[in-house]
């Protein structure tokens, strides 16, 4: 028995040394908070400001999250940890450039575009190859699309980008470095729609003549030989071992330099490691073991505790372009509405304002993220050309009081003395508020906001659900009042053709309206064929400019904050300028960075 | 004429050896197992073929077990096919929310994989193709389930079974150290670590391993996976001990948890042994302590865990998910995990079939080992 005590003051011991060695680490972080003036203290912030001239060589390790890809072929990549790797072996005949986010030539060398603006025409750069050292063609883009991406039986979600409004887009090839692609309008989103991978098509060809394009959907997958992928990008797959790594090797047919002349990329070789556990990640990053790590709020602290010792830094690099917002169900044909007062209330926009105004964006910064995130106002990404800069002086800022104001001034009162709000006819005002369940962030943001809103007396019962009980309602039963739900953004809103418009599947409010129910629908998808059946860039800003305008003042759904996208890079590497989105984000500068 | 008789069988038996080495030659040359594999099946049916002669009671045990297996994967497929029904949408639903992709080409998706069909047509569609070998193909994964579990069946082996010999080579004689010096501190300190071991949560233990790891600096051990980046480069001594020394953690971590209840098992029957009387009668007769421990009370105590080694067999593929998922072990629980999460309903029907295989097999070799070891037990 004796023994069994003095056990367990050894295990006190040891927790008391533990203890001891966290309140030091504490005192280090005051420190430096003083040293660095940044938007975020101790956190560096990026600037855009051009290229570095890197030297090759060097190995670059990061974790992936998850168990690793689905497949290694570009066509079927569906998800972040197969488009991961399959986006580092494949370049398209544009993209955007790192610096300014704005269009660039990157294997096409020129374009023209037709009198009546449908038609596009690139010409490609000359001697480009494909990383088994075959010549790249315009063919390697035309019939991909013509005769892979375009057919229905192939599982790819490039398919969307190439038929705006539902309309394929026409590909011609005209010599071998030449192509034209024509739209069925004149579209914004002629450089989005070919941005698309090309394929070696003098391997996929034969397989598409033998056995049709479908057999593709199951080419290259996990089971295949990975030095057989063939690719044009910065880097080919080396090796794969099943739920732990893939070491990429750079392409040496990739056909870019650097300004000063050197073969790009200047790493010898990537390694995704596929780390399924986000704690294991951070602790692999801290012993050094990672050169790369996205960190979430919650392990800024440690990061910026820790960084010295380890020699990393922090770099923040913006909002993140995913979206949180609370979405206000107005469909006539919802069994949670119809026959019911909600559909009354959730009709009236003053109410729906009044709701606007219970969204704490501040509180939800400061305790949710931990300080690490910015109030989001507008669907579109901050960082995207086509956001509107007056958003959030036009948006309802967090204001119970005027919230209480509207709510009387519609005669949302306390009637009998309950505590609770009653619309005029003396229903209880009563709403449920759901969101996926094993989210924190947005379980966080849920609790938040529905206890504002009983504070004013309004009944917002918060459920966390399933994801997919939760689609289920959004997309198919309809079955819901208000929905906690997050999208991902783009530089470009275009993407977003079935979530504004009131046709689309995605505008939750009332999806696939076959004409518009309410007059400001009737106006945004006026200004959506403005802002995008068009190639004028001024044409395009005063469309969104308007969109996000009604968007705030009309309600139909109500944006809460968006994270801060926080990095943590290595000190020996260069070349760190990546932004928060898809398509330019830190995978993306891959090609750039090098070892100091 | 008996003797006749008796000669032709003896001789026959004998004679069989010659078959394994022509059996092996053809599997390790003809078959695509890799020669490991390939060995391992030709003595499993060769000396399975030789119970012909040696034990026809004990082949006839094993067939019909082996063929009361079938009903037994069916039923437990049908459960977990119907489960994996009830629960809200499926592999797709997750894509219904991304803008970028047409709701026309999910519905294709959902028409390519045979889900938009009821579920008993899926079901017996299902079984149809098992009964054909084709234990169907990942819908998220877009390759055969056989190829995937494949890929990391044998990571999982290897952990099952180190931290398997690592339990039992140490609870065994823990279990005796403690229940021959009952109640005194050797007792009480091997108690203690065993309630410690069972109290505390696998995937805890294994981030809290991970963390003091990072946290001290001691580079000797890897901070989760099986290999190192380098290992391809390695020599074949180098790669055995890279992934020894991967291995140390998960296996310390899932050997401990079994570790706790095996010592606690063995004690207890230990205990129980020791107080028979045939035990004190060993002693009266003067017998060492030593015999009367090893030879008599041993192997009667050891005869209750061979039952519950047939269940750990068993589970010996289903892994231990979080432990993988926590230490980055390419194993197949990780892939378990991630299909039930994404309703890859192929995927998990598989790996339920093979989890159901292994725990019959499982059990049956328990069985044919309890036969072995315990004169009392006859197969029949």
């Amino acid at each position: 028995m004796k023994k069994l005590i003095i056990a367990f003051f050894i295990l006190l011991l040891v927790s008391g040394f533990a203890f001891a060695r966290g309140a030091q680490e504490v005192e280090i972080i005051d420190i430096e908070e003083e040293e660095v003036v940044d938007e975020f203290e101790g956190i560096v912030s990026i600037v855009h400001d051009g290229w570095e001239q890197g030297k090759p060589g060097g190995r670059f390790v990061m974790s992936s999250f998850g168990s690793g890809p689905r497949s290694f072929n570009t066509i079927v990549a569906a998800e972040t940890s197969t488009t991961d790797i399959t986006d580092r072996l494949y370049s398209g005949l544009v993209r955007r450039n790192q610096m300014t986010l704005d269009w660039e030539m990157s294997l096409a060398e020129s374009y023209t575009i037709s009198a009546d603006e449908k038609t596009i025409t690139y010409k490609l750069k000359p001697d480009l190859k494909w990383s088994d050292g075959e010549p790249l063609t315009a063919a390697d883009f035309v019939d991909a699309v013509n005769l892979i991406y375009l057919d229905p039986e192939v599982q790819t979600n490039s398919r969307s980008a190439l038929m705006p409004s539902g309309i394929a887009t026409e590909w011609e090839q005209l010599d071998d470095l030449t192509l034209s692609v024509t739209f069925p309008f004149v579209y914004a989103g002629i450089f989005n729609s070919t941005s698309v991978a090309p394929l070696p098509m003098h391997i996929l060809r034969p397989i598409v003549d033998e056995q049709g394009a479908a057999a593709l959907n199951a080419y290259w997958g996990v089971d295949t030989d990975v030095r057989s992928v063939v690719g044009n990008g910065p880097f080919v797959i080396d090796s794969y071992t099943p739920g732990q790594r893939a070491v990429l090797k750079k392409n040496p047919y990739y056909y870019e330099k650097d300004e000063w002349g050197v073969q790009l990329p200047y790493i010898d070789e990537l390694v995704f490691e596929f780390v399924p556990d986000t704690d294991t990640q951070l602790q692999r990053f801290l012993a050094g073991a990672l050169d790369f790590l996205a960190f979430t709020g919650d392990q800024v602290a440690l990061g910026l505790d820790r960084k010295d010792e380890v020699g990393f830094t922090l770099y923040s690099v913006g909002p993140a372009a995913s979206s949180q917002f609370i979405t206000i169900n107005q469909n006539p044909n919802s069994p949670a509405l119809a026959d019911t007062p909600k559909l009354e209330w959730v009709s009236n926009r003053t109410f729906r304002q009044a709701l606007a105004h219970l969204v704490d964006r501040q509180t939800m910064v400061d305790t949710i993220v931990y300080g690490y995130g910015y109030p989001q106002y507008s669907f579109i990404p901050v960082f995207s050309p086509y956001y509107w800069d007056g958003s959030p002086d036009f948006a309802f800022p967090y204001d119970p009081e005027r919230a209480k104001d509207m709510l009387d001034s519609i005669g949302y009162v306390d009637q009998n003395g309950d505590g609770w709000r009653q619309d005029p006819d003396g229903n209880k005002i009563s709403l449920d508020l759901k969101t996926n369940a094993g989210n924190a962030v947005r379980e966080a943001m849920g609790e938040l906001f529905s206890q504002d809103a009983r504070e004013i007396g309004l009944d917002i019962t918060f459920q966390p659900e399933d994801f997919n009980v939760m689609v289920g309602r959004l997309l198919s039963s309809f079955d819901w009042e208000l929905i906690l739900i997050g999208l991902t953004g783009s530089v470009d809103p275009i993407s977003g053709a079935n979530v504004y418009p009131s046709s689309g599947n995605l505008h939750m409010i009332e999806p696939l309206q076959e004409s518009p129910r309410r007059a400001w629908e009737a106006r945004v998808d006026e200004l959506w064929d403005y802002a995008n059946n068009t190639t004028s860039e001024q044409q395009r800003v005063d469309g969104y400019r308007e969109m996000q305008q009604i968007w705030i003042e009309e309600v139909p759904w109500v944006f809460t904050i968006n994270a801060a996208v926080i990095h943590g890079w290595g000190n020996e590497w260069g070349n760190i300028y990546p932004h928060p989105v898809q398509g330019n984000n830190n995978l993306s500068i891959l090609h750039r960075v090098y070892q100091k | 004429m008996q003797l006749h008789h008796n000669m032709i069988r003896k001789f026959h038996w004998k004679m069989t050896f010659i078959l394994d080495v022509l059996l092996w030659a053809l599997l390790v040359f003809v078959g695509s197992w890799g020669w490991f594999v390939s060995i391992f099946a030709a003595e499993v049916l060769m000396w399975l073929m030789r119970l012909i002669w040696i034990s026809p009671m004990m082949l006839r045990f094993i067939i019909r077990r082996l063929i009361h297996m079938i009903p037994i994967v069916i039923a437990v497929v049908a459960i977990g096919f119907g489960l994996i029904q009830l629960a809200p949408g499926d592999a797709f639903t997750l894509m219904s929310l991304d803008p970028s992709i047409r709701p026309e080409d999910i519905a294709m998706f959902r028409r390519q994989f045979g889900l938009d069909q009821p579920w008993y047509i899926q079901f017996f569609r299902y079984i149809w193709n098992a009964l054909r070998g084709d234990f169907g193909y990942s819908l998220t994964m877009k390759a055969p389930v056989f190829t995937l579990v494949s890929q990391r069946a044998a990571n999982t082996i290897l952990l099952s079974l180190t931290s398997l010999a690592l339990a039992w080579g140490l609870s065994i004689p823990f279990g005796v150290v403690a229940a021959r010096n009952q109640y005194n501190w050797k007792d009480q300190s091997i108690s203690f670590f065993a309630f410690f071991g069972l109290a505390i949560p696998n995937f805890f233990l294994a981030f809290l391993l991970i963390y003091i790891v990072s946290a001290t600096g001691f580079r000797a051990l890897p901070l989760g996976g099986m290999t190192s980046i380098d290992h391809p480069q390695m020599t074949q001594l180098q790669q055995v001990l890279d992934i020894a020394r991967h291995l140390v953690i998960p296996a310390v971590v899932i050997g401990t948890s079994q570790m706790a209840s095996l010592t606690r098992y063995m004690r207890g029957n230990m205990l129980e042994i020791l107080n028979q009387q045939y035990v004190v009668t060993a002693r009266a007769k003067g017998q060492s302590e030593g015999k009367v421990v090893y030879r008599h009370a041993l192997r009667n105590a050891i005869n209750p865990m061979i039952t519950i080694l047939g269940f750990q067999l068993g589970a010996v593929m289903s892994g231990a998910a979080l432990v993988e998922n926590v230490l980055a072990w390419p194993g197949l629980g990780r892939l378990i995990l991630q299909a039930l999460l994404e309703r890859d309903i192929y995927m998990v029907t598989g790996s339920i079939i093979y989890g159901v295989i292994l725990l019959v097999v499982g059990n049956l070799i328990a069985d044919i080992l309890l036969a072995l070891v315990d004169p009392r037990i006859r197969v029949s």
